[in-house]
């Protein structure tokens, strides 16, 4: 019994050959190497990311019916996948490894400068949950302040607020890097 | 920053540090190969994921319909018994072991209905119908009462029929502390005017069914 009703509220039926189940094979297979990248990104550890992303493509398959009918799948995925790893981080926290400060590094050099990205990503991970979900939405998916509002389920002025003060601090740990931004928000934008 | 306050979603509007940031996320993005992820274990964990869900459901709504069930039930023997506990007779619940008795009605019921105004409830019916039981109430059947003329008749129906006082029940033995020696003037109150002794020498009180025979008294001279 519960295993019809499993297949059925799945979707699927026992030849396997549902249109809704191709249709997420196929949304798997061209989608999952993508969300992987954003995910590693988030998390900075591979056995996370693949977790998130399990657990991501889990709960978008359960969800298909509504998943499928958007005009933009990935990017409800995407939500899924973010609001997971904010969820996780709330409960994992404490168990997470603080990477360190970065060292600072010369200008020039090309093995220097793999370094100081490396540095830069682990400075990057070294930030909040939400301050560097909020950063990694904005340079790495590109999306606007009202689209991570819309993500993360905050304010656009909270998302500002949020990128403004993790570039802050990423800047802080990198001064040979930083220049004073034309695009820094100041106090009074709002 | 745009004039809607939006940040400009082009890269080529980054600062310099901005851009080396979104360089080092996807050099990051791309140093590790992406896994396969196959869709067939994909819907196993979601099918493992969902299956507690509906067992847990499955279980709640049984849990949710026995509750339901038996609150039903009790609710409706609660109904009952206040449909029972109301005071309409007293011969509607008598005590273990008491058959009910007119003279335990409070309420004129339409079978033990005597002519009587409210208040006499006893009737005073000198018959001794046998031992009362333990832990009943005095009755009719135990209240010797010698006036047939406070006796009202009974209507038809009822066990208890009016006899003569003096005949067989007396105040002795209708109070007799004897379990066995109550019983005994059913016998002779019918059948033999002569009272016999069921039981000499048992007894505490003087009763007409222990009096000695006259046989018996030069053997004791």
């Amino acid at each position: 019994l519960v295993d019809l009703a499993d297949e059925r509220m799945l979707g699927t039926d026992l030849s396997g050959t549902d249109p809704a189940e191709t249709d997420f094979r196929d949304f798997v297979a061209a989608r999952s190497a993508a969300l992987f990248r954003g995910a590693l990104v988030l998390t900075g550890n591979r056995e996370t990311a693949e977790d998130l992303v399990q657990e991501t493509l889990e709960r978008t398959w359960s969800k298909w019916s509504t998943v499928a009918a958007m005009d933009s799948p990935q990017a409800y995925v995407r939500r899924i996948m973010v609001n997971l790893a904010n969820d996780r981080w709330r409960k994992f926290r404490r168990t997470v490894a603080n990477h360190g400060d970065s060292d600072g590094v010369a200008p020039g050099d090309e093995y220097a400068q793999v370094d100081s990205r490396d540095q830069l990503v682990r400075a990057l991970h070294a930030l909040p949950m939400r301050m560097r979900t909020v950063v990694v939405l904005r340079y790495f998916h590109n999306l606007s302040d009202a689209e991570i509002a819309a993500d993360l389920r905050i304010s656009r002025s909270a998302a500002r607020s949020q990128l403004s003060r993790g570039i802050e601090r990423l800047r802080r740990q990198f001064p040979e890097l930083s220049d004073p931004s034309p695009l820094r928000p100041t106090g009074g934008s709002r | 920053m745009t004039s809607n306050g939006e940040w400009p979603s082009s890269r080529n509007a980054y600062t310099p540090f901005e851009e080396e940031l979104v360089n080092a996320m996807k050099d990051f993005a791309n140093s590790a190969d992406a896994p396969d992820f196959t869709p067939s274990t994909v819907m196993r964990g979601a099918r493992r994921r969902t299956r507690p869900m509906i067992i847990a459901g499955v279980t709640a709504l049984f849990i949710l319909a026995g509750g339901g069930t038996a609150l039903a039930v009790t609710a409706s023997h609660t109904g009952n018994a206040g449909l029972h506990d109301r005071p309409v007779s007293a011969t509607s619940h008598p005590a273990k072991g008491c058959s009910p008795s007119a003279s335990a009605t409070p309420v004129p019921a339409p079978a033990t209905a005597t002519p009587e105004p409210a208040g006499t409830a006893i009737t005073p019916v000198p018959i001794a119908t046998g031992r009362p039981a333990k832990g009943c109430g005095p009755s009719a059947s135990a209240i010797p009462v010698p006036a047939p003329a406070t006796a009202t008749p009974e209507p038809a129906g009822t066990a208890i029929t009016p006899v003569p006082a003096g005949t067989a029940a007396t105040p002795a033995a209708a109070t007799d502390s004897h379990p066995r020696s109550a019983a005994a003037p059913l016998v002779p109150a019918t059948s033999s005017p002569v009272p016999v002794a069921s039981r000499p020498g048992s007894g505490s009180g003087p009763s007409a069914t222990r009096l000695p025979t006259p046989a018996a008294r030069p053997a004791n001279q």
